[in-house]
C-alpha cells in the first residue's frame, strides 16, 4: 500500500496563507524591479566553531623623527624626516636597534604615488588615509 | 517503519511537523520582513537644489512631555558657509566649523525636521563629524551626542587644506566633543569635551591625542559612556559620566597590550547595566571585546575570527567606495538559561577564493566566558545563500524582550550585487533560530539599487545606523539611516559629492 505525508489539518490554512502573500509579495516586488532577494543554497553549512584566543600584539613603536626633511603631498599631508633623509613611512627599530624608514613592513617606506596609513597599517593611495 | 494510512506515526509525525512549522514561521518571517515596499524617507536634504551635503549616521530613541522622539545625528553640511569651502581638487576648513548636525521625527521616522547644528564650544576651534549618539537610559529626556574636534591650540592660524591628519597619529584633531539636549533631541547644547593630551612620541601628543569613530551608550542607572579609538596610541578610550549631568572621565583601557586600530562600538545590557566595548586588532583585523561592570574591566576575549578594516569596494566603472567599521553587535536576549548567545555579532571578512566580502557571524555569552563561537549561518557566507557580490557595513541592534514583546535580533547591510551599475542594495534579516536550533539567516530588501555618489576618495558616509524606535501590534520596530543619492550623481570633486543625503526606513 502506498502512503502519503499529509499535512495536519490545522496547519493547512495557514501555510497557504503564508504562501499566498509570499507569494503576493514577492511577485509585487518584482513587478517594481528585479527581485534579487538571495536563493538558498543547500549547501552544507560550515559547522561552528569556537572562536581560538589570539596573541595580544601591543602597537609598533613607530618614530617620527627630526628635523625638517620631511616630505610633503599635494593633499596636506607630509612623511617623517628620519636619520636625516625623508621617509614616506615611520623611523623602526630594525634587529640590530637601528632606526630605519618603513611602512609597517615596507622598507624604505611608501613607493611614490602612496602615503603610510597607521589607521590602514599600509601603503595606500593618499585619498585613502584622509579624514 | 510502519505507517499507518493518512497518519505519521510519533517521531516522522513529528519530524514533519517540526518542518511545517519551521516553514510556517520562516514565511512568516520572510513576509513580515521581506514584504517592505516602503522606500523610506528623507532624514535630510529632500531638495534637489540643496547644494549641501549629509552623511554618516547614529540614531537614538528619546522620550519627552509624552512624546517618543527619534534623533539621527550626521556629518552636516547643510547651508555651506565660509568656514568649509569646496573646488574640485581642495577643500579649506577654517575655525568654526561645525559638522555636529541632527534631525529628529516626533512620528517615529515618518517624517523629520532639521535640527541644527551645534557650533565648536570655547577652546575648540571645529568638530569634524564621525557622529555618536546615545539616549540617557536613566532619564530619557536626555540626549548625548558626540563629534570628533580640533581644539585652538592645534588649528592652524590660517586653517587647515586638505587633510586633517599631518602625518601618521599627527592630526589636527584632538579630541571630541559632546553635546546634550534636555528635551528630548529637539535642541542641543555644548556639554563637555574630552581629550587624553598624555604625551608620547607622536608630534603634538600633548595637545590632544588623534580620535577617530565613535561610539555612545548608556546605562539603566543613568550612566553615560562615550569611547573613541586613540589613534596616538591604539587604543579604544572609553569615557564614563555617572549621570546626565555629570562629568565624563576616561576609563582605564579596555584592551591593554593589544594595538587597536578600528572605530569601537559600545553596547550596554539593560538586565545588569554591564558595559561592552568591541574594536578591532591591527594586527590581523580581530575584533576584541572586554566587558566593564562593577567599576572595572574583566579580560579582552576574541570575538570574531580575522575581518576586515576600512575595505574599500570596487564598483564597474573605476568607482571605488570607502568604508568604515566592519563588525557590529547588541547584547540582547539569550536563545538559551545559559545565556550563551546574548551577544551576537555580524562583521565583515574576505573570502579568499572569489576575493568578495561578505557578512558573517559571531556569539559570546554575557559574562564573555569561556569565549565566543563562529555562526556561518548568520550572513552571507559563502555556502549560505547566492550572494555573488560584496556585502559589508553590518549593523546589528536587539530587543531583549518584555511583558508581551518578543525580542528581536535585526541586521543590515549593503550588497553590491553587481546587477545595476554604481548601485547598492540595503538590506536587513534577523539573527535567528529555527525551533530546532539551527541558525537560520534569511535578508530581504530594505532599498534596492540605491545609486552610490561617493567624492574621490569614495567617501560617501563611512556608516550609518541600526536602531529600535518603537513598537506596533507588539513587534519591535527598527530605523535604518543611509547614505541617499537618489536625487542623482551630478558632481564628483575630491572632498564633496552631490547629491548626498540621509534617507531613513522603519521597519519589523
Amino acid at each position: 500500500m502506498k502512503h502519503r505525508y499529509s499535512l495536519p489539518t490545522f496547519l493547512i490554512v495557514p501555510v497557504i496563507v503564508c504562501f499566498s502573500l509570499a507569494a503576493s509579495c514577492e511577485s509585487r516586488k518584482a513587478d517594481s524591479r528585479q527581485d534579487k532577494n538571495p536563493v538558498v543554497s543547500s549547501a552544507p553549512l560550515p559547522s561552528p566553531q569556537a572562536i581560538p584566543s589570539v596573541a595580544a600584539v601591543p602597537p609598533e613603536e613607530l618614530s617620527y623623527g627630526e628635523g625638517d626633511c620631511a616630505p610633503r603631498f599635494a593633499n596636506g599631508m607630509r612623511g617623517t624626516c628620519i636619520n636625516g633623509k625623508p621617509c614616506n613611512g615611520f623611523g623602526v627599530k630594525d634587529q640590530t636597534g637601528k632606526i630605519e624608514c618603513e611602512c609597517f613592513g615596507t622598507k624604505g617606506g611608501c613607493p611614490e604615488g602612496q602615503v603610510c596609513s597607521v589607521i590602514k597599517r599600509a601603503c595606500v593611495p593618499p585619498q585613502d588615509a584622509e579624514r | 517503519m510502519k505507517l499507518t494510512k493518512g497518519f505519521l506515526n510519533r517521531e516522522p509525525r513529528k519530524t514533519a511537523l517540526s518542518f511545517v512549522v519551521s516553514l510556517t514561521l520562516m514565511v512568516l518571517a520572510g513576509v513580515m520582513s521581506g514584504c517592505n515596499d516602503n522606500p523610506g524617507v528623507p532624514v535630510t536634504g529632500a531638495e534637489k537644489a540643496a547644494d549641501d551635503e549629509q552623511s554618516e549616521t547614529a540614531s537614538a530613541c528619546a522620550f519627552y512631555k509624552g512624546e517618543n522622539i527619534v534623533v539621527v545625528t550626521y556629518n552636516d553640511g547643510t547651508d555651506h558657509d565660509p568656514t568649509v569651502t569646496y573646488g574640485p581638487n581642495s577643500r579649506k576648513v577654517i575655525a568654526g566649523a561645525s559638522l555636529m548636525g541632527w534631525s529628529y521625527s516626533k512620528n517615529k521616522g515618518q517624517s523629520w525636521t532639521y535640527g541644527g547644528k551645534v557650533s565648536p564650544p570655547n577652546g575648540w576651534a571645529v568638530l569634524w563629524g564621525d557622529p555618536a549618539i546615545t539616549d540617557d537610559n536613566g532619564a530619557y529626556q536626555y540626549v548625548f551626542m558626540s563629534n570628533l574636534a580640533i581644539p585652538n591650540s592645534k588649528m592652524p592660524a590660517n586653517g587647515i587644506d586638505g587633510s586633517v591628519i599631518v602625518s601618521g597619529a599627527d592630526s589636527y584633531i584632538g579630541g571630541a566633543c559632546i553635546a546634550r539636549s534636555a528635551d528630548g533631541g529637539v535642541t542641543f547644547q555644548n556639554y563637555q569635551c574630552v581629550s587624553n593630551t598624555v604625551k608620547n612620541s607622536v608630534p603634538n601628543s600633548d595637545k590632544g591625542h588623534f580620535y577617530d569613530g565613535g561610539s555612545m551608550a548608556s546605562s539603566n542607572a543613568g550612566e553615560i559612556f562615550a569611547a573613541f579609538v586613540d589613534v596616538t596610541t591604539s587604543q579604544i578610550d572609553v569615557w564614563r559620566s555617572p549621570s546626565a549631568s555629570g562629568q565624563f572621565a576616561m576609563l582605564p583601557p579596555p584592551f591593554p597590550g593589544i594595538g587597536i586600530c578600528s572605530h569601537p562600538r559600545l553596547r550596554v545590557r539593560r538586565a545588569d547595566g554591564a558595559l561592552y566595548v568591541a574594536a578591532q586588532a591591527c594586527n590581523n583585523s580581530v575584533a576584541f571585546i572586554n566587558r566593564y561592570i562593577n567599576g572595572s574591566w574583566g579580560q579582552p576575549v576574541a570575538a570574531t575570527d580575522s575581518g576586515v578594516i576600512y575595505p574599500n569596494v570596487a564598483f564597474g566603472g573605476g568607482l571605488t567606495l570607502r568604508t568604515g567599521p566592519q563588525f557590529s553587535f547588541d547584547v540582547g536576549a539569550a536563545s538559551n538559561e545559559n545565556q550563551s548567545d546574548a551577544i551576537r555579532f555580524l562583521y565583515t571578512r574576505r573570502d579568499s577564493k572569489s576575493g568578495r566580502l561578505f557578512v558573517t557571524g559571531s556569539f559570546c555569552p554575557a559574562s564573555l566566558s569561556p569565549g565566543c563561537w563562529g555562526a556561518p549561518e548568520w550572513g552571507t557566507t559563502p555556502g549560505n545563500l547566492n550572494t555573488p557580490g560584496d556585502q559589508f557595513n553590518p549593523n546589528v541592534a536587539a530587543w531583549p524582550g518584555f511583558i508581551g514583546i518578543d525580542p528581536a535580533w535585526k541586521s543590515s547591510f549593503l550588497d553590491r550585487d553587481g546587477s545595476v551599475q554604481n548601485a547598492v542594495t540595503l538590506r536587513q534579516g534577523n539573527l535567528a533560530y529555527l525551533p530546532n536550533g539551527n541558525r537560520i539567516y534569511l535578508p530581504f530588501i530594505v532599498l534596492g539599487d540605491k545609486p552610490v555618489c561617493p567624492d574621490t576618495r569614495g567617501y560617501w558616509g563611512d556608516y550609518g545606523d541600526l536602531a529600535l524606535v518603537g513598537f506596533e501590534n507588539n513587534i519591535a520596530q527598527f530605523l535604518v539611516t543611509t547614505s541617499d543619492s537618489s536625487l542623482g550623481c551630478d558632481r564628483r570633486w575630491d572632498f564633496d559629492s552631490h547629491n548626498q543625503h540621509i534617507r531613513g526606513v522603519v521597519f519589523q
